[in-house]
């Protein structure tokens, strides 16, 4: 049986809308998966240097910029240095000098000394081998086209295996990259930890049960299972924004598992009625 | 003219192809020194490819505007955009505060986002149109996916919340988890698998002069 489906675009809306409006606060559980990349940035001391790696596209920045949010504030409130970077896709640029200035401003950290974007960088994983020689001859600017050498946050960082954390936040396959020739290279120093889109999420277990990466924090569940850890909603007097998003998730979520069921009772009822008279 | 178009480029990948190998094998000085400077040309080619990529998509556009084709009227929102952008960029600067970053966080951002929010209106049609238990394996992809579903939200993982710690394994998200642990792991592992030993085997072709494709028709 067919019905306009205007009428089911009409309960999105709505399904996405309500819980926005009148928010369910749901409760979230902690995954391994986003403990493995939240416990050792937790065990980092002071002034320990964190690369944050932006690879994803404006398109999955609703899912993916609250992930960042919540993995940066995490560095700032350890007091980490923050390097960010893209290195697949350009428009990561962008998206690092947005998200980290956001951010920095809540925690009053200072571009250069706490924290720096140093942009998109062509080659793809190219640029992994590249900074694992020496980074300043990747990167010799940042975004702001400042020499690496005159900023206070690049003290002591020459090589990849300076950075004491990689987090790689991706919509593609990029961390692939940055385990086979970052991780690969320097077992013994180089730690990822990955954040990706929910539906790259899966592809990403493997390396995961290899050790190859810490953790997995999947899509706006990972980000907010993250928010959670890091007690967002007590700091900032209000839930985090992948928390607040997991109500309408989680609401849709059911919606399409109802339209999967009554989907099917039609197949096989009154469809099934109607092929036989066929 | 053979012999500068066929035989010079197999020579210079087959003599490229295996020095690269040789470097990750070889801890030498040498080896190490001609990998650095590899990388470096990567990188170098890699920015130039991007010079050809926006000169063949402009290329296009504008002879669409041009000839007046259909849809003529997106090439030139393309262009206009395209230029604006860069011209934004060049002129003030791309750093946080500028017209640039402005015209990303407001104009470029959210059209991307909505863009693909759209996606959620399809999947949920699709779902109830096309997500059928017709056969044994559809029917074990739809549990599945079902359970993933479920198990991947608070709601679900409240739902069986309340289960006795004796069959706890049962609850939507240790369910979840084992799904992704074992089923999606191995089966994505797999895949993997085939992909790396088809990459080998496709580099050693390449390399071999075997595979000359990216030679070109000519």
């Amino acid at each position: 049986m067919k019905f306009d489906r205007r009428i089911i675009y009409l309960f999105v809306v709505i399904a996405i809308a309500l819980p926005i409006i009148f928010p369910l606060n749901l409760k979230v559980k902690t995954t391994k998966e986003v403990l493995g990349v939240y416990d050792p940035i937790e065990k980092l001391p002071e002034g320990s240097k964190v690369l944050l790696v932006y690879d994803y596209e404006p398109s999955s920045g609703p899912e993916l910029d609250p992930m960042a949010s919540a993995v940066l504030s995490h560095c700032f409130e350890k007091k980490l240095k923050v390097v960010g970077m893209c290195m697949w896709i350009n428009t990561g640029a962008a998206i690092a000098e947005k998200n980290m200035t956001q951010v920095a401003k809540m925690y009053n950290k200072v571009n250069g000394t706490d924290y720096v974007n140093l942009g998109y960088k062509s080659g793809g994983y190219a640029v992994v081998l590249g900074m694992g020689d020496n980074i300043r001859e990747t990167y010799p600017m940042d975004y702001h086209r400042r020499k690496l050498d005159e900023l206070p946050v690049m003290k002591g960082i020459n090589q990849l295996r300076d950075f004491d954390y990689i987090v790689v936040i991706h919509d593609d396959s990029s961390v692939f990259s940055w385990i086979n020739y970052g991780y690969e290279r320097y077992p013994d120093r180089v730690r990822i930890g990955t954040g990706c889109t929910a539906v790259m999420a899966t592809g990403n277990y493997p390396p995961l049960q290899a050790k190859q990466i810490t953790g997995i924090i999947g899509g706006l569940k990972g980000a907010s299972e993250y928010e959670k850890l890091i007690d967002y909603k007590r700091k900032h007097g209000k839930s985090g924004p992948a928390t607040a998003g997991m109500d309408s998730q989680s609401v849709i979520h059911m919606f399409i598992i109802l339209l999967i069921v009554l989907g099917n009772i039609m197949y096989f009822t009154v469809d099934k009625k109607k092929r036989n008279n066929d | 003219m053979d012999f500068l178009k066929r035989r010079v480029p197999t020579l210079i990948v087959l003599i490229v192809g295996f020095l690269m190998i040789g470097t990750f094998f070889v801890p030498m000085e040498a080896s190490e020194a001609l990998s650095k400077g590899a990388t470096k040309w990567i990188r170098l080619i890699a920015a130039f490819t991007l010079i050809i990529g926006i000169s063949s998509l402009l290329r296009a556009h504008v002879r669409k505007i041009y000839n007046m084709s259909a849809g003529w009227g997106y090439s030139l929102t393309l262009i206009i955009a395209f230029l604006t952008m860069t011209i934004l960029g060049f002129a003030k600067g791309i750093e946080d505060g500028t017209y640039f970053m402005w015209a990303f966080n407001n104009i470029q951002f959210p059209l991307a986002a909505t863009t693909f929010s759209l996606t959620a209106f399809f999947i949920c049609s699709a779902s109830y149109r096309a997500f059928r238990a017709r056969n044994i394996e559809a029917t074990i992809m739809l549990v599945a996916a079902i359970i993933v579903m479920v198990g991947r939200i608070p709601f679900g993982e409240m739902l069986t919340d309340a289960l006795p710690q004796n069959i706890k394994f049962l609850g939507l998200d240790n369910m979840t988890s084992f799904i992704l642990d074992v089923f999606n792991m191995s089966a994505r592992r797999a895949v993997l698998l085939g992909v790396a030993l088809g990459g080998i085997a496709t580099s050693l072709r390449i390399i071999l002069g075997i595979e000359r494709s990216y030679q070109g028709k000519d």
